[in-house]
């Protein structure tokens, strides 16, 4: 199981700030995607513009995840 | 005492500190961290804060409390109503005025020792790389993507720390964005959002305690780099949550494929920021796709003769609670579970806040197949305005 940690208006879309996922053991966030994606429609427009963090670290598409792991999808944010 | 080579050398006998000024600085004076060639430094330093709004606000007036010897505040805008709520550098009786106008007698008057440089415009690809220069740190407190990536991008071809915060609803961000030393805005973010995808604090509101958070560690961290005290937050997003009371932290990489401060840059000089975020773009296919319109002064004239048209109000209930023109609401998220309940050979005038969301319902029922739909243009800000002022304006 996967924590996914969603941001700002990640969590708006979502309706959620937390949810979990399940997953086999190598995957990488880009495979996770759209996993997160289906159960939350709302935050599949937003693919391009987050930033992900793999247990506190940015990590990439290519990065592996793992049962255990914490997730965090961090949208763009301008206000100020 | 130092952990790092600091932003500003020491000054030496270049700079004193009066007597008056001693007796202000005193409890900083007495920390080894500080002491007289801290206090030194930071009368020696020169920052820049882009924006006078949310951020810059607290970040501002710390910063001038504190003793930093030249800040410089970039803004075009006039302080607004809906501006007091966070901005508290601006009052009640600054509404109208510059912001730069009402900044600049703010801190003077917190500390009249400091050096206020205004610039009175929109920081902008000509005019960034030369006023930027100028300053040590530069402290990014601006509301919007094309100008943070603007500021993102002079800092890293002027080699200057950009001291970067954010805001949305409850939650904040802020890192130190300092290429010589680690990643920029761009390695976190590649891609601006296009428009309309992230909501603004405009669009999705702040709490207006928020930026007082934010700001003060942006002030934090500006001073910490002046000193050469403590660990910055380079290479860290700091996030906080002011609902869960609770911080949380990043680390970040920088990304050797970066466009701008990678191995092999590709962005060499400033670009065309708003063309870079879409937003001439966004405009033009709004225009090519644009609804059918009505504005206020029509809609009003069609009421008042009882012509036959349904007005819907598409925003959300908590919003109707604060202003509305009496007509029914039917907010937008639930507008294509409840078509079964508006007739498709009626007229309809559709309107929100300021004319977005209303311009996607009409969209919706046009795609539902109703052919009579309009977009009330300016929403019921609009109608306060021009109709009828003793409907509040939010």
């Amino acid at each position: 199981m996967i924590k996914v940690l969603l941001f700002g208006a990640a969590a708006d879309r979502a309706g959620t700030r937390e949810t979990e996922i399940q997953v086999d053991d190598g995957v990488t966030l880009a495979e996770l995607w759209p996993l997160l994606a289906e159960r939350h429609p709302g935050l599949a427009p937003m693919r391009h513009t987050l930033a992900f963090a793999v247990n506190g670290e940015y990590a990439r598409g290519d990065a592996g995840v793992s049962s255990g792991d914490e997730v965090a999808v961090l949208p763009p944010v301008s206000g100020g | 005492m130092q952990t790092r080579q600091p932003l500003v050398a020491s000054p030496n006998g270049a700079i004193e500190l009066s007597n008056e000024e001693i007796a202000r600085y005193s409890r900083h004076l007495i920390m080894p961290e500080v002491a007289l060639d801290g206090q030194k430094k930071l009368k020696a330093a020169k920052v820049l804060t882009v924006g006078t709004g949310g951020l810059g606000s607290p970040l501002a007036l710390y910063l001038a409390a504190a003793g930093v010897g030249t800040i410089g505040i970039v803004d075009f805008d006039v302080v607004d109503e809906s501006n007091l709520q966070r901005q508290i550098i601006h009052g009640t009786s600054d509404v109208g005025r510059p912001k730069v106008e009402s900044a600049y007698e703010k801190i003077k008057d917190i500390n009249p020792n400091v050096e206020v440089r205004v610039h009175e415009e929109a920081l902008t690809s000509e005019n960034a790389l030369e006023i930027l220069d100028d300053y040590d740190v530069i402290v990014d407190g601006t509301d919007n993507f094309p100008t943070r990536y603007l500021v993102n991008d002079a800092c890293v071809l002027l080699n200057k720390p950009n001291v970067y915060g954010s805001i949305f609803r409850f939650e904040g961000q802020a890192s130190v964005f300092y290429a010589e030393e680690g990643p920029c805005y761009r390695c976190l973010y590649p891609e601006p959002p296009p428009p309309g995808l992230v909501p603004s604090c405009a669009e999705g509101g702040v709490l207006g305690i928020l930026p007082g958070a934010i700001g003060t560690i942006q002030a934090t961290e500006t001073a910490k780099l002046i000193l050469g005290i403590g660990e910055p937050l380079i290479g860290r997003l700091l996030l906080y949550d002011a609902l869960g009371m609770s911080f949380r932290e990043m680390k970040l990489r920088k990304d050797p494929n970066c466009p701008i401060c990678g191995e092999n840059p590709t962005v060499t000089e400033l670009i065309d920021y708003q063309e870079f975020c879409g937003i001439p773009q966004a405009n033009a296919a709004e225009e090519e796709n644009g609804v059918p319109e009505i504005t206020v002064e029509e809609l009003k004239q069609k009421m008042d003769r009882g012509e036959d048209i349904n007005v819907l109000d598409v925003r959300e209930p908590h919003e109707y609670e604060v202003a509305n023109i009496g007509v029914r609401l039917l907010p937008l998220g639930e507008l294509p579970q409840r078509l079964a309940e508006l007739d498709r050979d009626e007229n309809f005038a559709i309107h929100c806040k300021t004319g977005a969301r209303s311009a996607r319902a009409v969209r919706l029922l046009q795609d539902a197949g109703f052919e009579k739909v309009y977009n009330v243009k300016g929403g019921i800000t609009a109608w306060s305005e021009e109709i009828d002022p003793s409907v509040p304006k939010y």
